[in-house]
């Protein structure tokens, strides 16, 4: 069957997604009435947090994922396969027989609720069904200009985010994903784990924004680093400057996702990537320093 | 202590230069009475300040200076324009802003600063790339990889933005392998990369 949004007009849908920037707005405003001392989460919100944030290392499932940036949409067909480190993607919209993309997801550790409870606000909010499956609404607020926010609808049995809404600090929305249809596989009892890419420590970071640390870096496709607040994520690429340009910057968007270039002279480029807004991403470019070559 | 949403509602009026004599009265208010308020309306102004010039202001109590802008501006009794609240929030951002980058710097003398003196790139006259706090909704969600200018429509920096746009493509996959796992749904990164490569990209 063809889903609701195939049918609704531009138009409609810019009403819609206006719409859901107003729900955006209240809940960004609106302060949980969940949250209590200590950690700062009542026992019930850091257990559906809990479960949101370590769900994908715990069930495979498959299903057809709405992918919505603006007026760009596009449907895709997604099978993971966490038990075997994979998962695999098809891109309906594309081409007719679209071939299959198969991925390789390496497993970490989910980051605790409480932990993320200094750089983010959870609510709960109401009952919602997506693709068929009972969902319940928590809404993720920034407490700082430094992240986005989301609206996650996750399944109730699961914990697997059936509809996410993400925006800027500000609540301008950027993107949305939805499950049209989801099947939910079974409970992994085995999570493959993968040798993680090390290499040479290129460059150093002097200071994180608040809340991200370096988890990982890598030599491939050039020296890069990632950091990471948890929830947030952003990978730093270092490389010789590709031309002879006086300093500059410069960014790309699409959806969520920023790409944000610094050029220093007969130096290096910097490449800022992740889910983040701008402001993070030069602060992030601003920390990166270089050992000097005796 | 939290401060209240009508405060922040009030400051973010105060930023976009839409503020009834209301929110100019509540937010001095609150930025003489509240610490939580000044940090807040600092915070505020900070990343306003570090999104137009890309510089960092110093921390500064500011409660004076709002009240000296504000009693200047109107007298404490006419309905102040757009124009007026938007002269007082700028007023007031260039008061705190001393344009250093202490707050990043470290005494690390081993690691020299992969950056010109100055700190960010930014070309005078430039636009800012987003200065909204809580203003009524401009639904624009982001159009595909459109580029947003960051510092003026100079010649160096369309190749900046033809650099970021080139990057974007180039290193989405390995951005997207490499945070993949910390996310809710670890296929959805994957699913913003325009293209994903046959083979995974870590030998």
């Amino acid at each position: 069957m063809m889903p609701i949004t195939a049918l609704l007009s531009k138009a409609i849908r810019a009403r819609v997604m206006q719409a859901c920037f107003v729900l955006l707005s209240c809940v960004f405003v609106v302060p949980s009435h969940s949250q209590e001392a200590g950690c700062g989460l009542a026992p019930e919100l850091e257990r559906d947090v809990n479960k949101l944030l370590g769900a994908s290392s715990v069930y495979d499932y498959s299903g057809t994922l709405l992918v919505e940036y603006g007026n760009d949409r596009e449907f895709i067909a997604v099978n993971s396969r966490q038990g075997q480190g994979e998962g695999s993607l098809t891109r309906l919209n594309r081409q007719a027989d679209a071939p299959l993309e198969t991925v390789a997801v390496q497993p970490l550790g989910p980051t605790s609720a409480c932990g993320l409870a200094r750089f983010y606000a959870f609510s709960i909010e109401s009952e919602q069904v997506v693709a068929g499956r009972a969902a319940r609404r928590i809404s993720i607020r920034p407490r700082d200009t430094l992240r986005l926010g989301y609206l996650m609808d996750i399944d109730a049995e699961s914990g697997l985010p059936l509809r996410v809404v993400s925006a800027t600090p500000e609540g301008q929305v950027l993107e949305r994903f939805e499950f049209a249809q989801f099947q939910l596989g079974q409970a992994i009892e085995h999570v493959a784990v993968l040798a993680s890419e090390s290499g040479p420590d290129v460059f150093q970071f002097a200071n994180l924004p608040p809340g991200f640390i370096v988890i990982g870096q890598g030599a491939s496709p050039v020296a890069h680093k990632v950091v990471s607040d948890g929830l947030a994520s952003v990978s730093i690429f270092i490389e010789p400057q590709p031309r002879a340009l006086a300093a500059g910057e410069g960014v790309a968007l699409r959806g969520s996702t920023l790409a944000y270039t610094r050029g220093i002279p007969n130096n290096f480029l910097i490449t800022v990537m992740g889910e983040v807004p701008i402001t993070t991403a030069r602060l992030l470019a601003d920390a990166v320093r270089v050992p000097q070559v005796p | 202590m939290a401060v209240d949403d009508v405060i922040r509602e009030s400051m973010s009026a105060v930023m976009d230069g839409e503020a009834s004599e209301m929110d100019l009265a509540r937010v001095l208010k609150a930025v003489e009475s509240s610490s939580d308020a000044r940090a807040y309306w600092q915070r505020l102004q900070g990343a306003q300040t570090l999104l137009k010039t890309g510089a960092m202001p110093l921390s500064i109590d500011i409660s004076e200076g709002v009240r000296a802008n504000v009693s200047s501006a109107h007298g404490g009794r006419r309905q102040p324009g757009p124009l007026t609240s938007l002269a007082v929030a700028a007023s007031v951002t260039l008061a705190v802003v001393f344009g250093g980058q202490q707050l990043l710097q470290t005494n690390d003398a081993n690691l020299p600063i992969a950056q010109v003196p100055g700190g960010v790139m930014t070309v005078q006259g430039g636009t800012p790339v987003q200065a909204r706090y809580g203003a009524p909704p401009q639904m624009q969600a982001v159009a595909p990889t459109p580029t947003v200018n960051v510092a003026g429509r100079s010649s160096t920096n369309k190749v900046y933005e033809q650099l970021a746009r080139e990057r974007f493509e180039r290193y989405g996959f390995e951005h997207a392998h490499q945070t993949a796992a910390l996310q809710p749904n670890s296929l959805v990164p994957f699913a913003r990369v325009p293209t994903i490569r046959a083979h995974s990209p870590s030998p």
